[in-house]
């Protein structure tokens, strides 16, 4: 399954969002490249409401998830991005 | 001085960081996936650190193909027995332990599946000018047994790659990884099981396989992934599409001690090589190894002249302390290619800690016990 992350301009606005995966590997392969370019972010369960996929997102806020989103499409990892409301 | 030499059993003595890296599990680990808490986050950091290290190992940028299994036999029969087979028709090499052999017989009677031994020589060495003369139309699958556990006869697989074209190419990597050089990405191999208690030096109940083409492999097991749970479905991702179940997380913290505390090894090839050439001039023992002393790993296998191999083990602990396997060790196959079946022979494989001084003792044991059997 590919997944979709919808890339538009999503700095700046004080949101904290979610980066959802298909598995533990591709978790902690996302959390190395967001750690080695000093990304903000915070690993937390996945709210039932947005998936029942591998226990673990990481959540990553408002001014770096442009930077985020750009990093993880580099590095080939599919995601889903959604809002943290 | 060390006198173990069974290695090919299991390796003794393991590295320092194995004991360091389970007491780590033993105090602070937890389960891995399933949840987002931090004992949960350094657990499963730890074993997907495991897998991108295996994928080194292996010589691949696909970590995520790495699958954990049990061992070498439950990969090996995931593998065989998820394959999609169309025409049934499989070869394997001469030189195959049971892991292999078994489930395809398994799958003959079932489905009868057609199994060949490739063409070999007398070292059971897959002949490649030969080969380039086998018909591989409607061929499945080849086996190759990368590094033999009775001779420890290394098998030339880029040679067989690339003679075999696209059929694909499943290697049993249980005696060679860590210990052979290896690198699945540069010769287009498709498969490889391997365990993680013999060349890796981990512990047992750890091992896996490799897939470069997860879509020829049905799955053969079923369960709790942590991922999809709405479904009632395998979910098509990798890894966790092929691993069902809590994995051996403890093995598998202490398999990455092992890999980050490899020791270097302290013997010579070339003395060891030198011993075993001299070996091979006694009188009154055959020696099982290959032709070609570039084809040779560190394990090896005897035959005495006269008496019962089972003795001979017997006499080489009770006399000097040697730790040696003696039988067919689970290939009855590679011994009926080297003509040593029903009677087996006693094995001998080393370790990276092994000296000089060991291989020397070792090689002064085996003379001094075969005077006795002569």
């Amino acid at each position: 399954m590919q997944y979709d992350a919808q890339m538009t301009n999503l700095s700046n606005n004080g949101e904290k969002y979610l980066l959802l995966f298909q598995n533990i590997h591709k978790v902690m392969k996302a959390e190395q490249i967001l750690k080695v370019n000093n990304v903000e972010y915070q690993v937390v369960p996945v709210p039932s409401a947005f998936s029942s996929e591998c226990g673990m997102c990481i959540q990553v806020y408002g001014s770096l998830v442009d930077f985020s989103l750009e990093l993880l499409h580099k590095n080939s990892i599919d995601f889903r991005l959604v809002i943290n409301g | 001085m060390n006198r173990y030499f069974d290695n090919a059993s299991t390796s003794f003595p393991k590295p320092e960081g194995v004991q360091k890296r389970i007491l780590e599990y033993l105090t602070h680990g937890g389960s891995y996936g399933r949840s987002a808490y931090q004992r949960v986050f350094e657990t499963s950091f730890v074993v997907e650190q495991t897998r991108n290290a295996i994928a080194q190992a292996i010589g691949t940028t696909l970590s995520e193909n790495i699958i954990f299994a049990a061992n070498s036999t439950t990969a090996l029969n995931t593998l065989l027995l998820g394959f999609k087979y169309k025409h049934y028709r499989v070869f394997v090499s001469p030189l195959e332990h049971n892991a292999v052999i078994r489930p395809l017989e398994h799958l003959k009677q079932k489905h009868g599946l057609s199994i060949d031994v490739l063409p070999h020589l007398s070292d059971g060495s897959i002949d490649i000018a030969q080969l380039e003369l086998a018909n591989f139309s409607n061929v499945d699958l080849v086996v190759v047994n990368h590094a033999s556990n009775v001779n420890g006869l290394i098998q030339p697989l880029k040679e067989v790659k690339e003679r075999i074209g696209d059929v694909p190419l499943l290697v049993d990597a249980s005696q060679s990884l860590g210990k052979v050089p290896f690198n699945a990405d540069t010769l287009n191999i498709d498969f490889v099981a391997f365990t993680g208690h013999k060349g890796l030096l981990g512990p047992t109940g750890t091992g896996g396989f490799f897939m470069r083409q997860p879509e020829l492999i049905s799955k053969t097991l079923f369960g709790g992934t942590g991922t999809n749970s709405d479904s009632y479905q395998m979910p098509n991702s990798l890894p966790d599409g092929f691993e069902p179940g809590t994995p051996n997380v403890m093995g598998i913290y202490g398999l990455l001690g092992a890999i980050e505390d490899k020791p270097k090894q302290q013997y010579a090839h070339s003395v060891y090589i030198e011993e075993l050439e001299a070996l091979k001039q006694c009188s009154g023992i055959r020696v099982l190894c290959a032709n070609n002393s570039d084809m040779q790993s560190d394990v090896f296998s005897i035959v005495p002249q006269n008496g019962r191999v089972s003795d001979f083990a017997q006499a080489i602990n009770s006399n000097f302390g040697i730790e040696v396997r003696s039988g067919l060790h689970c290939a009855p196959l590679a011994h009926s290619t080297l003509g040593t079946l029903p009677r087996g022979a006693i094995r001998f494989s080393l370790s990276p800690y092994h000296t000089n001084g060991d291989i020397a003792y070792l090689f002064n044991a085996i003379r001094c016990t075969n005077d006795q059997f002569k």
